[in-house]
């Protein structure tokens, strides 16, 4: 059959010409020539566009397109990927090992090519995944304005290739006429370095390479070589030590590597363990470490080599060891020494002394007891020596020495800044003068760089490659993580050029590694640089002995007298936050409260608590400083309670020079503790003057003697101390026998439990029924057993979520914008009080008072049991922080991020310091309410991972993850546990259990539901010693 | 009605005998040019007024951080002039809505001036949650607007959201009620300014009289719609407090968290009202020589009330000391031995003495009639009332549970001057209203002259 | 338009009342009564029934009490229950204030508006008055001249019960 035929018009179905011609036309109609160009012929106009035309056309069209190009049109931030890098998906972290420069293995977040957070590297057998203050806010000085962005040839700016070619022709020089070469360095881990600078110097005649360190422990070093021969610190097993005397040693603060030693020692410190650790503490100032002692005892450090050698006598004769000249009459905190001596000796090879003390006596002291006590071996490992520290003070001196003298050709200064940070620093900066070549590898205009004919700066470590060995057996490797951001130069490709090798040091470091390190254990390099880490089987610690014939002599050049009444012995100590003051410039570590004086943005001396007493000094009161070695200085007093009587403490890492270290450094100034003589015999006076310290914890209102009075008379002198309602404490053997871990309330609460049930609350609660029960509740734990204060936590929440500096001001006005903080509590007797430390941060109460009184609704739950703000819905009315029982809320009461007033302390106010910022995190506005998380950007990306990897919408996350909330991925000692309470896989859900002894909830009884536990504080002490110092606590606040 | 006063009552009105002379005695001041003392008088709080807005314009530049608060003391000064100002504003309504209820005859002279005190109160009262707020301009987002967020609505549990609705109802029903009460007497102005020939003020007041012709029917609606308009304004006036007090009274706050509150605030307010009624109307009558209207039996009877509610206060005071002591709730008894006998103790005491000390003195008829010694202790009592405030609202604040996060607070200059600057608003409005309103109501004055007099420029024209 | 009035005017209330009476007795119906301030005892004369508005002011309310009931329970109850402080969604107690303080404000302006409407009263309204005086001294009886069937007598009161003045006066009204 054939198929109808279809049209769609009359001319189509008469095929007309006129339609024919129309069809074939490109357009149906003309166009209109006449409009668009001018000088156009009349007879043109009738035909449609000729090539000409077209010609014209393109021409105009190009011309007005150029043109219109020309116009300025608005400025665009924002640049998209014109071809993405294979490696980089906006929006998504990239994660880099590296390696702090103080040896501890993290992992570099980045994102789009910034890196913006560092976290410990959870698979390092040594910090299992811990990082402290300072290496969280390394990552800010990255973005430090004050780094050198630029070569300088004798203070003028100049160019690589200039340096170069005068370096080479200086080293030629040297070369021909055999000249003296020196290379000054601080501790440096990175053994191709090492390697580099040995080959460097094989080069002349006379090259060495002198280390020393700010913090030394060269005489640790020291009396090992007498002990072993073999000059090396060894690494300590503080996990395997139960019983640990440790004498004005901060190991968990600042002692060689606190990150590694307080990741061990938390370990025994878990009360259901077997075994819990007992630690004595005998120290002049309160340290860190001291705060989490068992037992405390204070000593002035004249007396610490009697104290030593008395212990060394009475465990000599517990052993049946040769007794040494001294006796062991000497004792402190009562008999404390005896104990100490009894359980040493009860718990040979599993104890541990050590000494902070830099005098080679006394570390050749505690040497010798830990060999009495068959400590090598076991809980000390001189086989598998630490890296940590490798300075030789002597050789430094003699470097100084012979500097001065002059004769030394050429001097290379790396990774140190000895001008600031040593005793002898003016007297190098002089003798620098007369050195024709001195190089300053700095990566700051530090001092040392300004003394040096040649600043040649060094990147910053994340921009640079480089490895680490933090013992014989651990190594770690550090690589770029973003383009460098300044014309500057890695100093190893410095040397490299120098030595007229084409190589750079990437390759030279890749060709050590794998000719000497991993080919060994056949790893492959581009895992191992993966992975970030590598270790080597450890060696084997049989036939070291230890050769005890120094001690004699160390024991009688020890038996110095203690300090006489009018003179104070001068300590000069390090901070947990400042450390040795190389990053004096970092806002975040000024502004982050040092765990024990709760003070920032300041320097000031500590004053015993019992001197002020009687000399009515207070917080703030100038004392003028002056003795035998130490030119006259004032600083503003902080009254130290725990602090041996005839002490004062100065601390080190402050008085940095203004526009040498940079504008922040410059606001704080102080005094440069270095130049000060350690020990040295001083006396001090109040001036009159005043100077406000900005506390970030007013501690002075905890005991007001005088209300305690009042309540007294009332009968309600109980009432005055409620510290007790928020630390709970007990000691181990009451742990171990009585229920509840002496938690009262938990007793009462058992009581009602079931049949006042309906007591408890009025309504039920939204996460009762079983369908809320399958989602996820988000919760906190913190072992108050775990947490040593160190404040990592609270740099690491800072960098996390934008916390904006605020500067010394503001935290004087308690507006201190910290999300998490540390309260600090001390008990008991002033003189020597015990110290609890707590972590506060907002605690997503499920019977939030702040949620119900916010008018707006800028604060409300989630269903996943957070406590969740809108800033953008935020009007300020602050009624949320007025009613939030634990105060954790924090309100913008400036512009930070404006305001002229922040300008040079906020780093987020220049471009160069917003490139820090989490892209994750609002950066919040004047006017809003702020507060915790619980790191809700981090939850939830690690939601979306669980629902990539099981694709279904009820997600259960990781149950034990450790990197859920920033405070709790950079925990060195993991005393923060967060997880899904709902998840019987997790951690959480056990601490969280009923069953759980020592967990309770800070102001339970104000039934906000919180969603943070603690866990009770369990010292190890006996009944007795409790009972004793329990008395002392109370009669301390209520007498 | 005076036809049917029985001879024994009070008189609320002395030596008048002509309905005119009340119009005439009230109307000098608006009929009057404006003396030099009222010149110098409103220029001095509008100068004062403009240096607390300039304080305000800074505290809005700069941030609340030009305040002395931090995150533990949140409100200071800000809640506490909020809380005071409301208080002074509940004399008005509860002097014309409760003791017309109370058919209380006295309250006829003084209730206009009284209301307008409430209205300019709260006019300051209103404006300080707005001031406190760290975002101002989204004051906006207080009401209950429907948005694109789906739920993103009030909080319809906070307190904070409750004073909204009850500051705004309070505000505009007390606004309407004064106003109400004005018709009649601006009837009466017109046509007073229409015979002087004072062509603009008729006009004017012509305009604001509604018309009014005072007829019968008119006069009996009004009446009723008053009485009604009191009954509502009685409860209002009692919740808008009780509301106020919840903002402390719903919270976790020990010191705060109180069932005794809405009572105490109220019976707070009153006191601290009638204390402001007491200052204004001694210079008032005395000013505008009102003492014919406003008489001694007036302020004695605001004396006797001052001293009732400040005993209530002072009662309330112990009760809270009682019963946190018997509660045995530990942060409650340090809460209060600390108000009494911690840092801001001399805050404290000076509001005890001020408002249950003092007013005792007003037991002595011969205090209550010497206006010297009343105004005086008017005084104390308005600064007892706003120490009250601050007592409750840092004592409680500064050191509540974590002695962690215990603090002092130190209010700064922009606070001051922000309080100092809102009675510079208020005086400036009761200033301008002295001298463009009536300050007495006069129709209701005119029912209580008894047997009055021919009006003597009324020639009879009919023999009988 | 236009209407003629026979005016009494009293200055003292009492001989108003009086007046008043008297001319009830007579059967006079009474136009209207303008009075200074509102004397009580007068609506009889004049047949005045008691307002309903105290009424209209309670149905407002009601208004004002359902307006914020409902709002709520729509928005927390039924459209976007949360969880606030771990409270249930919608908490009654919450609702009192809010319900309360709605409810006063619709009753109390409701009510003002209702009596300005039928009162015919607004702002710059033109007040139409018998006397001068009216409004402050004196008390004026109007009464309409078509309504008047013995004039005679009607004055006769007046002067008796004591009027001052009697008048005639024409005014526009209703």
């Amino acid at each position: 059959m054939n198929k109808p035929k279809y049209w769609k018009s009359i001319d189509e179905l008469k095929q007309t010409p006129e339609y024919l011609e129309e069809a074939r036309k490109e357009f149906p109609t003309d166009i209109p020539m006449s409009q668009t160009l001018e000088n156009v012929k009349d007879e043109d106009l009738n035909l449609s566009a000729n090539r000409r035309d077209f010609m014209k056309m393109l021409g105009f069209g190009i011309t007005a397109a150029t043109l219109s190009a020309c116009v300025e049109g608005p400025v665009k931030k924002a640049i998209p990927y014109v071809e993405k890098p294979h490696d980089i998906i906006p929006g998504v972290a990239n994660w880099y090992s590296s390696t702090t420069p103080s040896g501890i293995p993290v992992m570099v977040k980045t994102r789009e090519g910034r890196p913006i957070k560092l976290e410990g590297n959870p698979d390092s057998s040594l910090t299992n995944g811990g990082l402290d203050a300072i290496g969280q806010a390394t990552v800010l000085s990255l973005y430090d304005q004050a780094r050198s962005k630029a070569p300088k040839s004798s203070g003028n700016l100049t160019d690589w290739g200039a340096i170069d070619t005068d370096m080479a022709k200086a080293m030629a020089d040297i070369k021909a006429n055999g000249g003296k070469v020196r290379i000054l360095s601080g501790t440096i881990l990175s053994p191709s370095t090492k390697a580099l600078f040995g080959e460097f110097l094989g080069g002349f005649e006379d090259g060495q390479h002198v280390t020393y360190d700010a913090l030394s422990a060269s005489s640790l070093a020291k009396a090992h070589e007498s002990g072993f021969g073999t000059r090396a610190i060894p690494s300590y097993h503080f996990d395997k030590a139960k019983v640990i005397a440790s004498f004005a040693c901060d190991f968990l603060g600042t002692w060689i590597s606190p990150v590694e030693f307080s990741s061990q020692y938390t370990k025994g410190r878990n009360p259901d363990g077997s075994w819990m650790s007992r630690h004595f503490q005998v120290e002049s100032l309160l340290s860190l470490t001291g705060a989490n002692a068992d037992m405390r005892a204070t000593i002035q450090p004249s007396n610490m080599g009697k104290a030593l050698t008395s212990l060394y006598n009475k465990v000599a004769r517990k052993t049946g060891k040769g007794e040494l000249p001294g006796g062991s009459s000497f004792n402190v905190g009562g008999n404390l020494l005896d104990k100490i001596a009894d359980e040493l000796a009860a718990a040979r090879g599993e104890s541990l002394v050590v000494c902070g003390s830099n005098d080679a006596n006394h570390q050749l002291l505690v040497a010798g007891i830990n060999d009495m006590l068959g400590n090598y071996g076991t809980t000390l490992d001189i086989a598998n020596p630490s890296h940590m520290k490798q300075g030789d003070d002597d050789a430094m001196a003699a470097l100084v020495q012979e500097i001065k003298g002059g004769g030394v050709d050429a001097v290379f200064i790396y990774n140190c800044n000895p001008v600031y940070d040593h005793a002898m620093g003016a007297d190098l900066a002089a003798a620098l003068k007369n050195v024709p070549v001195s190089v300053s590898f700095a990566n700051t205009d530090d001092e040392t760089s300004k003394a040096c004919k040649y600043h040649t700066p060094d990147h910053h470590y994340l921009e640079s490659w480089g490895d680490a060995q933090q013992t014989a057996a651990n190594y770690s490797l550090v690589q770029p993580t973003i383009h460098p951001i300044f014309d500057t130069r890695q100093a190893q490709d410095s040397v490299l050029k120098w030595m007229g090798s084409d190589q750079d040091f990437y390759a030279y470091m890749r060709a050590q590694w794998e000719g000497l390190i991993i080919s060994a254990a056949e790893e492959d390099w581009d895992e191992t640089l993966r992975k970030g880490l590598f270790s080597m089987p450890t060696a084997t610690t049989e036939g070291i002995v230890f050769n005890a014939e120094g001690i004699p002599a160390a024991a009688s050049a020890s038996q110095v007298g203690g300090g006489s009444e009018d003179q104070f012995e001068l300590i000069t100590y390090a901070k947990v936050g400042i450390g040795d003051g190389t990053y004096a410039n970092n806002p975040w570590l000024q502004e982050m409260p040092d765990p024990i004086t709760r003070v920032t943005w300041d320097d000031y001396v500590t004053i015993p608590f019992a001197y002020a007493e009687a000399n009515g000094i207070k917080h703030g009161d100038k004392i003028s400083i002056s003795g035998a070695g130490v030119e006259e200085i004032a600083l503003p007093a902080y009254v130290q309670t725990g602090q041996a009587a005839g002490t004062i403490g100065i601390a080190l890492g402050y008085g940095r020079d203004g526009e040498a270290a940079g504008k922040v450094a410059a606001k704080v100034g102080g005094v440069n503790a270095y130049k000060l003589n350690n020990g040295a015999k001083v006396s001090i006076s109040k001036t009159g003057g005043k100077y406000p310290l900005a506390l970030a914890q007013e501690h002075d209102y905890t005991y007001d003697k005088s209300l305690v009075g009042i309540m007294k008379s009332f009968g309600m002198e109980e009432d005055a101390d409620r510290t007790e309602e928020i630390i709970k404490e007990t000691v181990l053997p009451l742990y171990k026998s009585a229920p509840d871990a002496e938690n009262d309330y938990r007793e009462s609460q058992s009581k009602y439990k079931d049949k006042k049930k309906h007591l408890l609350s009025l309504w039920e609660s939204h996460f009762d029924d079983p369908a809320t029960m399958r989602r996820i509740h988000w919760a906190m734990a913190i072992d108050l057993n775990k947490c040593t204060g160190c404040g990592a936590c609270v740099v690491s929440c800072q960098a996390e979520n934008n916390v904006p500096v605020v500067g010394k001001q503001e935290v004087m006005d308690r507006r201190a914008m910290h999300w998490i903080r540390i309260d600090r509590y001390y008990s008991g007797n002033p003189e020597n009080p015990d110290t609890v430390f707590q972590p506060m941060m907002c605690q997503h109460c499920d019977n939030a008072p702040c949620e119900t009184v916010c008018p707006v609704l800028a604060t409300i739950h989630s269903d996943e049991g957070l406590n969740q703000m809108a800033y953008n819905r935020c009007v300020g009315t602050r009624y949320c922080a007025n009613n939030c029982p634990y105060k954790v809320r924090r309100f913008n009461w400036f512009n930070y991020t404006n305001g002229e007033q922040f300008t040079d302390i906020n780093p987020a106010q220049n471009d160069l310091g917003r490139l820090v910022l989490n892209p994750d995190v609002t950066v919040r506005f004047r006017g809003v309410m702020e507060k915790c998380s619980f790191c809700v950007q981090r939850l939830q990306e690690a939601k979306l991972r669980a629902k990539v990897n099981q694709g279904s919408s009820l997600v259960k996350p990781e149950p034990n993850f450790r990197g859920y909330t920033a405070c709790q991925q950079s925990c060195p000692t993991g005393a923060i546990v967060f997880g899904d309470r709902n998840d019987p896989e997790s951690e959480i859900s056990k601490l969280w259990s009923e069953d759980n002894e020592r967990k309770y909830l800070a102001l339970e009884e104000v039934k906000t539901l919180s969603s943070v536990a603690y866990l009770t504080k369990v010292r190890n002490r006996t009944e007795s010693e409790y009972e004793e110092i329990k008395e002392e606590k109370h009669n301390e606040i209520y007498s | 009605m005076s036809h049917v006063e029985s001879p024994i009552r009070q008189k609320w009105v002395t030596n008048t005998d002509y309905y005119k002379q009340v119009s005439d005695d009230v109307f000098a001041p608006i009929e009057a040019k404006p003396n030099k003392w009222w010149l110098l008088g409103t220029l001095f709080s509008a100068a004062v007024m403009a240096m607390g807005f300039a304080f305000i314009g800074w505290t809005v530049w700069e941030g609340i951080g030009a305040w002395g608060l931090n995150p533990t003391v949140g409100w200071a000064f800000d809640i506490t002039n909020f809380v005071f100002w409301v208080g002074i504003g509940h004399a008005g309504t509860l002097i014309s809505a409760v003791l017309l209820l109370f058919r209380q005859q006295w309250r006829n002279s003084i209730n206009r001036a009284s209301e307008a005190m409430t209205i300019f109160a709260v006019i300051c009262a209103g404006a300080f949650p707005i001031i406190h707020m760290g975002r101002p301009w989204l004051a906006g987002w207080f009401g209950p607007l429907p948005n694109t967020r789906g739920s993103l609505w009030v909080n319809f549990n906070s307190p904070l959201l409750w004073d909204v609705f009850a500051i705004s109802t309070y505000l505009t029903v007390s606004l309407v009620f004064w106003y109400l009460g004005m018709i009649p007497d601006f009837a009466t102005l017109r046509d007073r300014l229409a015979k002087k020939g004072k062509k603009i003020g008729a006009a004017v007041y012509g305009a604001l009289s509604f018309g009014w012709e005072g007829s019968s029917r008119n006069w009996s609606r009004f009446e009723i719609v008053s009485l009604i308009l009191s009954g509502l304004a009685t409860p209002l006036v009692l919740s808008v407090h009780s509301i106020v007090s919840m903002d402390f009274a719903t919270s976790v706050i020990p010191g705060w968290h109180t069932t005794i509150f809405p009572p105490y605030f109220v019976a707070g307010a009153i006191f601290s009202g009638f204390g402001m009624v007491q200052t204004l109307m001694i210079i008032t009558r005395k000013v505008y020589k009102l003492e014919n209207y406003i008489t001694m039996d007036h302020m004695e009877s605001i004396a006797k009330i001052v001293l009732a509610t400040g005993t209530l206060v002072g009662f309330a005071y112990m009760t809270e000391f009682f019963t946190a002591w018997y509660s045995g709730v530990m942060w409650e008894r340090y809460v209060f031995v600390n108000r009494a006998f911690g840092p801001y103790g001399w805050s404290y005491w000076i509001m005890f003495s001020c408002n249950m000390i003092v007013p005792q003195l007003f037991w002595f008829k011969k205090i209550r009639t010497n206006m010297t010694l009343t105004f005086i202790m008017s005084i104390f009592v308005n600064i007892g009332m706003w120490f009250e405030r601050f007592v409750i609202i840092v004592t409680s604040l500064h050191q509540d549970f974590l002695p962690s996060s215990w603090t002092m607070y130190t209010p700064t200059i922009t606070e001051y001057g922000i309080l100092i600057g809102f009675f510079g608003v208020f005086f400036t409005l009761y200033l301008l209203f002295s001298k463009f309103l009536p300050v007495v109501n006069i129709f209701e004055v005119k029912t209580l002259v008894r047997n009055p007099k021919k009006p003597v420029d009324l020639e009879v024209t009919v023999k009988s | 338009m236009k209407k003629d009035f026979l005016l009494g005017k009293y200055w003292n209330p009492d001989a108003l009342m009086d007046g008043l009476a008297a001319l009830q007795k007579q059967g006079q119906l009474i136009y209207d009564v303008y009075t200074p301030f509102p004397v009580h005892g007068i609506e009889p004369f004049l047949g005045i029934k008691r307002t309903r508005l105290s009424v209209a002011s309670f149905i407002y309310g009601c208004m004002g009490a359902l307006t914020a009931l409902t709002m709520m329970g729509l928005i927390y109850g039924v459209l976007w229950p949360m969880n606030i402080g771990g409270k249930p969604s919608l908490a009654y107690p919450d609702a009192v204030p809010i319900t309360f303080e709605l409810t006063v404000l619709f009753a109390a302006h409701g009510m003002v508006l209702t009596f300005f409407i039928v009162g015919r009263y607004w702002p710059g309204k033109k007040a139409v008055l018998m006397d001068d005086r009216q409004t402050d001294d004196v008390f004026v009886v109007a009464i309409d001249k078509k309504k008047l069937d013995d004039e005679a007598a009607v004055r006769q009161i007046f002067a008796d019960t004591g009027a001052y003045e009697i008048t005639e006066k024409e005014v526009d009204k209703i």
